[in-house]
């Protein structure tokens, strides 16, 4: 339930985690902050997803509650995207 | 061509479903406090509080409306739904994330569905009701003073029932 703790690098004890939902379940895109390549590669496909219009939301690591977010920030640890929704 | 000939009757697409949904459940658990995930598995909603309107919860599930309750009481449903499909625990994530997250956006974004027992609603079926009874009703002052209380007892009934529409009745999406 916790935040990832899969990888432990230089003074970094954590990984990021981008899940975009779709219909075959989730992709993952993980990042470690320390690690520039990392970082690049998830902001581009972050930057692709919001200009196609996804919501993406960042997870308070205590409470779980989500918080809308428009730019990438390598500190995030959990992050959730997926299309917009519609009236039923 | 095989998968698509076969597929079906071989489960194949049944079990990558079942893939689907089971990845979503995980994901959904690693998302959610445990209290939430908790009532989640316990009773298959998860209840959100407005953060824009006092004493407004939201009960998020995967399959139906959202059902919103003000002061503890059903003031309506929220129909709001995925473009593409999504396995049903991850509706609930990406319901209550927008919920938590873009609330207004939520509100615009879904329809709402009244009560179906609000006065107007509800006015028909009394009718029809009162139609019915009307045989019996007319021959209820024959049964002396408890079959006139009975027949004056009526309007007392349906006045409650139209307070308690008033009093329940959900704000309009432009009040919101």
């Amino acid at each position: 339930m916790d935040a990832p703790a899969t990888r432990k690098t230089k003074g970094v004890s954590w990984v990021g985690a981008l899940r975009i939902l779709g219909p075959d379940g989730d992709s993952t895109y993980t990042w470690d902050p320390a690690v520039d390549a990392d970082v690049d590669e998830v902001r581009r496909r972050f930057d692709e997803i919001i200009d196609q219009g996804y919501l993406v939301f960042e997870l308070d690591p205590g409470t779980r509650e989500g918080r809308q977010v428009r730019t990438f920030d390598p500190r995030a640890v959990q992050l959730r995207a997926f299309r917009p929704m519609v009236g039923g | 061509m095989v998968r698509r000939a076969f597929g079906p009757l071989l489960g194949l697409e049944a079990a990558e479903h079942d893939l689907a949904y089971e990845r979503a459940e995980k994901l959904l658990c690693d998302s959610l406090h445990a209290d939430d995930y908790e009532c989640y598995e316990r009773r298959g909603y998860v209840e959100v509080p407005s953060r824009i309107h006092e004493g407004r919860v939201y009960r998020v599930d995967g399959w139906r409306p959202v059902a919103v309750f003000e002061d503890g009481e059903f003031a309506g449903a929220i129909c709001i739904r995925p473009r593409d499909h999504l396995p049903g625990p991850d509706v609930v994530l990406a319901r209550k994330l927008l919920i938590e997250g873009a609330e207004e956006e939520f509100l615009a974004s879904g329809n709402w569905l009244s009560p179906a027992w609000r006065p107007a609603s509800a006015m028909p079926a009394l009718i029809l009701a009162l139609v019915v009874l009307m045989p019996w009703l007319l021959r209820a002052p024959q049964f002396g003073d408890w079959g006139i209380a009975l027949v004056a007892s009526i309007p007392v009934v349906v006045a409650v029932v139209w307070w308690r529409g008033r009093r329940t009745r959900p704000r309009r999406r432009d009040e919101a």
